[in-house]
């Protein structure tokens, strides 16, 4: 007579290799895990509850920052850790991020610095009031021999960047220039109308279109190979930064005066693709994720805001009791820290997500993080947990501005009724949000590029 | 076919010469260079290997005549005008210059220089060539002709683009082309002879004597080197564009006042110029949009998207694996002439090892299964062979296996047929009978089974005799005489009565079926046919109920008839419960209502009202038309009652017919309605005198239990009204919305325990004290539909549940079931395999840590 017996190979349930936790059978009956529903909205909301007690989304301050305010940051496109920073009494800085440390300093200019750009061999590219761009050589730390080239101009530098590729770089001044590194004047001016033009950006995908914002309120689109603007949008406000986005060649971020960024797609530029609202003052710089699927803005209301780039108000706010007024932000290049720079000298580091921590972690809790994420994800709409995670401790004078502005804003609509409903039906349209701001284009759309 | 090729061949040299008005500017920009100049620049273009260029133009030629581009009047038109305006501009001498003309400067200046393009013969450019050929001084005539030739090659790139022609007379000019050619290369070769001679004297080979243009003289040679001459020694192919440039350069160094007119105001020009340029940077930008759309729908994204210097390492890798897989072999031996990275190496080698590890386990069991001894085993393997074959031939889609198959079917039936294997034939079932052994259950499944086997093996016939019986359903009807043919031919059982009777009835039913077809086939005229001779059609209006018909349930509707009779002119919700009985007693085949003896005269007023009155359920068919009918047949059991039944139904089809003929003559009195046609013919009718009084033509009404006719128009108040009976909407709503204020409203609950507190007895009196429970509700007047008289507000809404319900549906969802769904299924690991889990919680932006993520860029970007 044959004896069968249960047996179970050790294969089955003995971890492989010492590392490895050991793997338990489990049965997958639902009548053994009733309530899955109820179970995981509970882990939804456990999961957001510990996502802000681990909110800690400020890392540091990078040395002891600037004497001066802070202007301008550039990051160096291709390392992790390089960071420059300039500030008001023309003085420049190199850090490192790994250590947070400074690198050198030196001071550069008799001006405000303006603007900073990273060549293609890593060196530095600074702009100032003062009339010049210098070129710095940041591999070589003494700085007693001056900058390397100096590029001089008829007016103050107000904004730089290098193209991604070529030895060519743009500045914005009361005019739009294109430089060669190698040449001493400016090779071609792309200005179209506007006295003064506070910054310009190089597409970095789209490499030979440039984009600027003058101020006389409006937006131009260059091209490096016919040499010449193309588009021109007018706004209602004034822009005070733009930003490429990074995966999308053709859409932009610009900031705002009126407190708003948009998002731009430069083909067509009548309307916005997308409004961030949230700040109480104006916005002072933007910059896009190397992901391209956050944008991150600095404001003059002191707060640092995070936007999915496909919504439309702040996912966090960042703001510390001695922050002022944010004039730069950049995104570091693996997309998990911000760097800001404030009026009052200090360069923050802050954590893109102010819950995430960078250390490894084992696949367990790898695993957990991102089925916490998939929960938070998928009962965000529950009032609780929206409730929970959409909470905010603000500064009272921004809670105040904000309740302001809500009133101001649902006066000006109610007006904005008022004067509707009085007047014949039909004449006093409803204002698109996204396109409200746009007072119109040069360049009018034509019927065959629709 | 190849008159046109040569036209078009002819074409393409035209063009050479019709383009050129175009840049009628060229001479004028080149005035100040001397003629003499220009005949060195020609002649130095001259140099280029003239073998080449022949080579060039026949293989343009041959081009060509592939292509299969006829010509139009209207591009002849266009290219005669544009030498006429070429004519007055040269006259004029004037020109100006478009910025983006310069380009083709280059090509066009050989063109330009040669007399040939002086001419204005509005002629071919063969003839052009011939010209040339004419014209200039044997000795220097080269250079003019090579430039001629030259200003075709360096069209004829053009030929391919553009497609506009000229008919002309194509032999010759074939013949004069080719002519011009060989004289060209010749000359050439003799040049080329020439200066390889100067420079082997070490004499400068471009300062040569070269001939002046109009007047075809020596002009000595210059001492100065010019731009010309510096022009003159980059090569066509060398950069248009850069010889462009050295004209301008010309043009300024001359100082000479140039006619460069701009059109158009500067700013407006300028302006024309952005709206180009923004069109064509929007299209630049616009490739990016695929990518830019996969990003976005993408599912996950892996950042850095691109890894920095190409492919992605993961893609090679996946590349290798597949190509493994199916080349095996040559992919080792493909693989020895490139060079590999460590990575792909390592996952080469690990699949080579694992297809080893394959192979090797795959040859073990076949050992292990050659040892097995076992029939069983064997039996139910080459079951399953039996079986992976004919899946393997059947998904081959083979027709000989079919064949074979079929013919394994064929003997095997044939083999059962004679020996009766399957059948109670056989000893053992024989004995299994013989012993009642079938009491048994296990031998009688036994049993059964074989007989079963026996029965499907036997079956095989039939199974063909359907298929065949299909293939003609699809070609044509089966005509009945032969049916009725094969009856009449019956032998044996079938021709008892019994048999014949069954026999006929089949047939009869057969017949209508065919008939049915028939019309069905036929277009709408036959049906009105049908319908007029026939009356066995039934028509009938409002619902009707089938139920099969049982002698119980023909009791009961007699029964309920009956007591309908006695109702009989009772109008209304009377005569309709009757109906509604007789309905919801059932087992009727046909149940009509039984407001048949309704007077006539309302029947016919009802009649007159819902020839006005649109019914949306009934179709509303007109006075004389006649509607299209379906039978109902209900077959009884007892075919004795048949003869009469067909006797009733003859008289009423005489009767429906000559009620047709009447309407065919046009009799203004007679109006057929729907009603004269709606019969309901019943065999189950016990054929009373009744019955056959209600069979005339002016009660058409046939059936069983129904001895009153309805008419067949409702009034659509009435039907609604019937529809909808019994449904008291209003006062089913007031009387809830009582309850919920009730319920809602305070309560006052006695929770006094009986005989607590108290004592029993005769005598004693109840306690006065009550304990009440007060339970505060909302009041009436609270109520916030106090004021709504048909809304219901709840007013306990659930405060718990609230708080685990999203107050509006969220954005990307569109309706509240669409969200519930999202929320469905649970993503944990308690609830879902490991693989699923991994995949409903990848989370969709995934970032490698420590990388820089570098902007996209485009892959053949500059």
């Amino acid at each position: 007579m044959k004896v069968k017996a249960l047996s179970r190979s050790s294969d089955v349930y003995l971890p492989a290799r010492n590392s490895e936790v050991s793997r338990l059978p489990r049965n997958l009956d639902p009548d053994l895990h009733p309530f899955e529903r109820a179970r995981e909205y509970t882990r939804a909301l456990n999961a957001t509850k510990l996502e802000r007690v681990f909110a800690a989304p400020f890392v540091g301050q990078l040395g002891n920052g600037h004497v001066d305010g802070v202007y301008c940051i550039a990051k160096n496109m291709r390392r992790l850790n390089s960071v420059a920073s300039g500030s008001g009494d023309g003085v420049i800085k190199y850090w490192d991020l790994s250590s947070r440390e400074e690198e050198m300093s030196f001071t550069a200019h008799q001006g405000v610095v303006k603007g900073l750009a990273v060549t293609l061999e890593g060196n530095l590219l600074s702009c100032s009031m003062d009339n010049t761009v210098k070129l710095w050589n940041v591999m070589n730390t003494d700085h007693g021999g001056g900058p390397t080239k100096t590029f001089l101009g008829s007016s103050g530098f107000t904004g730089i960047d290098h193209h991604r590729s070529n030895p060519v770089f743009v500045t914005s001044s009361n005019a739009v220039q294109i430089w060669d590194e190698n040449r001493s004047k400016p090779t071609a001016d792309l200005s179209w109308g506007a006295d003064n033009v506070n910054a310009v950006k190089f597409n970095q995908t789209e490499q030979s279109i440039i984009a600027s914002a003058g101020s006389d309120r409006s937006i131009v689109i260059h091209d490096i190979r016919s040499n010449a603007p193309v588009q021109k949008l007018v706004m209602l406000m004034r822009t005070n930064a733009i930003c490429w986005n990074p995966i999308e060649a053709f859409n932009f971020a610009a900031a705002n005066e009126d407190h708003n960024v948009y998002l731009y797609d430069m083909r067509k530029l009548t309307r916005s693709l997308n409004v961030y609202k949230d700040h109480v003052s104006a916005v002072m710089d933007v910059d896009f994720s190397p992901t391209g699927q956050e944008l991150a803005t600095g404001s003059y209301d002191r707060t640092l805001r995070i936007y999915r780039v496909n919504e439309g108000h702040s996912r966090d706010v960042y703001h510390t009791k001695r922050m002022q007024r944010i004039f730069c932000v950049r995104f570091t290049m693996d997309a998990r820290y911000i760097i800001s720079g404030s009026d009052e000298g200090n360069i923050r580091l802050w954590r893109a997500d102010a819950a995430a921590r960078s250390n490894i972690k084992s696949a367990r809790e790898r695993s957990k993080l991102e089925y916490d994420a998939a929960l938070k994800m998928r009962y965000k709409n529950m009032p609780e947990i929206r409730r929970i995670s959409r909470h905010r401790h603000l500064p009272k004078p921004i809670k105040t501005a904000s309740e302001t502005k809500r009133i101001e804003v649902s006066s000006i609509k109610r007006k904005e009724d008022n004067m509707r409903r009085r007047s014949k039906k039909g004449t006093v349209p409803y204002p698109k949000e996204r396109e409200k701001q746009v007072i119109g284009v040069a360049i009018k759309e034509t019927e065959n590029n629709v | 076919m190849t008159t046109t090729n040569f036209s078009a061949g002819s074409l393409g040299l035209t063009r050479a010469q019709g383009t050129r008005p175009c840049y009628h500017e060229i001479p004028q920009l080149l005035a100040d260079a001397t003629e003499s100049q220009m005949a060195k620049l020609d002649k130095s273009k001259a140099k280029q290997p003239d073998i080449a260029a022949k080579k060039k133009l026949e293989e343009a030629l041959r081009q060509v005549e592939d292509d299969e581009i006829i010509n139009s009047d209207s591009d002849d038109s266009f290219l005669a005008d544009d030498h006429d305006k070429d004519g007055g501009d040269e006259s004029d001498g004037e020109g100006s210059i478009a910025l983006d003309d310069v380009d083709k400067f280059g090509i066009l200046k050989a063109a330009g220089n040669s007399p040939a393009g002086t001419e204005d013969d509005g002629g071919s450019a063969y003839h052009d060539s011939e010209s040339a050929e004419d014209e200039t001084p044997s000795s220097s005539g080269t250079s003019d002709i090579d430039g001629s030739a030259q200003s075709i090659t360096t069209r004829l790139s053009d030929i391919e683009s553009d497609s506009p022609s000229l008919e002309e007379d194509d032999d010759n000019a074939i013949r004069s082309l080719q002519k011009a050619i060989d004289n060209a290369s010749r000359k050439s070769e003799e040049e080329t002879f020439k200066i390889k001679k100067r420079k082997k004297l070490g004499l400068p080979t471009h300062f040569t004597p070269t001939v002046d243009e109009d007047d075809g003289t020596f002009v000595p040679a210059k001492k100065k080197v010019t731009l010309d001459d510096i022009r003159a020694h980059t090569s066509s192919s060398f950069g248009t564009r850069s010889l462009a440039r050295l004209d301008e350069l010309e043009k300024r160094s001359k100082g000479k006042s140039e006619v460069v007119k701009s059109r158009l105001g500067r700013r407006l020009e300028a302006r024309v110029d952005r709206a180009a340029a923004y069109e064509i940077a929007k299209a630049e930008v616009g490739k990016w949009e695929d990518t830019v759309k996969r990003n976005r729908e993408a599912e996950h994204l892996e950042f850095p998207l691109q890894q920095s210097g190409g492919v992605a390492t993961a893609d090679i890798t996946n590349s290798v694996d597949a190509d493994a897989e199916v080349y095996g072999e040559k992919l080792v031996y493909g693989l020895e002439d490139r060079e590999f990275s460590l990575d792909e190496v390592v996952t080469r080698r690990n699949e080579l090892r694992r297809m080893r590890e394959l192979m090797f386990r795959e040859e073990m069991r076949a050992k292990r299964v050659k040892k097995i001894k076992s029939k069983t085993y064997r039996k139910i393997h080459k079951r399953e062979k039996e079986r992976a074959q004919e899946i393997a031939a059947q998904l081959e889609g083979e027709p000989e296996g079919e064949d074979e198959e079929d013919y394994d079917r064929l003997v095997k039936r044939a083999r059962e047929r004679m020996e009766l294997r399957h059948k109670n034939t056989s000893k053992w079932a024989r004995d299994v009978k013989r012993m009642n052994l079938h009491k048994d259950k296990g031998t009688r499944e036994e049993l059964e089974e074989m007989l079963r086997r026996g029965e499907d093996l036997t079956r095989k016939i039939e199974g063909d005799d359907d298929e065949i019986t299909d293939d003609d359903d699809d070609d044509e009807l089966p005509s009945i005489p032969d049916m009725e043919e094969e009856a009449e031919n019956a032998k044996g059982i079938m021709t008892m009565k019994f048999m014949k009777e069954a026999e006929e009835r089949l047939r009869k039913q057969t017949r209508e079926v065919f008939e049915d077809l028939r019309r069905m086939e036929g277009g709408d005229d036959e049906i009105e046919e049908q319908v007029t001779d026939s009356a066995i059609k039934i028509i009938n209006e409002g619902r009707r109920q089938y139920a099969p018909g049982g002698q119980e349930a023909k009791g009961l509707a007699e029964d309920a008839v009956e007591e309908s009779n006695a109702a009989d002119y009772a109008p209304g919700p009377l005569e309709r419960k009757m109906a509604t009985i007789v309905v919801k007693d059932g087992g009727i085949s046909s149940v009509t209502s039984s407001r048949q003896k309704l007077n006539r005269t309302e029947s016919k007023k009802v009649e007159h009202k819902s020839a006005e009155a649109s019914n949306p359920w009934i179709q509303d068919v007109e006075p004389g038309s006649v509607a299209k009918v379906q039978s109902v047949l209900s077959l009884s059991k007892d075919s004795t009652r048949d003869a009469k039944t067909e006797a009733r139904l003859k008289r009423a089809r005489k009767n429906a017919e000559k009620a047709a003929n009447a309407v065919a003559n046009g009799d203004a009195d007679v109006k057929i309605n729907v009603n004269q046609i709606l019969q309901v013919r019943d065999v189950h009718d016990d054929g009373d005198a009744g019955a056959d009084g209600f069979a005339d033509s002016q009660v058409t009404m046939v059936y069983k239990g129904g001895r009153r006719a309805k008419p067949a128009e409702f009034q659509q108040r009435e039907l609604v009204k019937r529809a909808f009976a019994g449904d008291d909407v209003v006062r089913e709503f007031e009387a809830e919305k009582k309850r919920t204020i009730e319920d809602e409203g305070d309560k006052e609950i006695d929770v006094t325990l009986p005989g607590w507190g108290s004592w029993t007895g005769k005598g004693v009196r109840k306690p006065q004290k009550k304990f009440v429970q007060k339970i505060e509700g909302i009041s009436p007047k609270n109520r916030k539909d106090s004021k709504l008289k048909n809304v219901i507000i709840n007013e306990k809404a659930a405060k718990r549940s609230a708080k685990y319900t999203a107050g509006t549906v969220p954005f990307p969802y569109e309706t509240r079931e669409q969200y519930e769904r999202s929320l469905r299924m649970p993503i944990g690991r308690q609830w879902a395999t490991q693989t699923t889990v991994q995949r409903l919680t990848k989370p969709k932006v995934m970032v490698k840590p420590g990388v820089v993520i570098e902007p996209l860029s485009a892959p053949f970007a500059t």
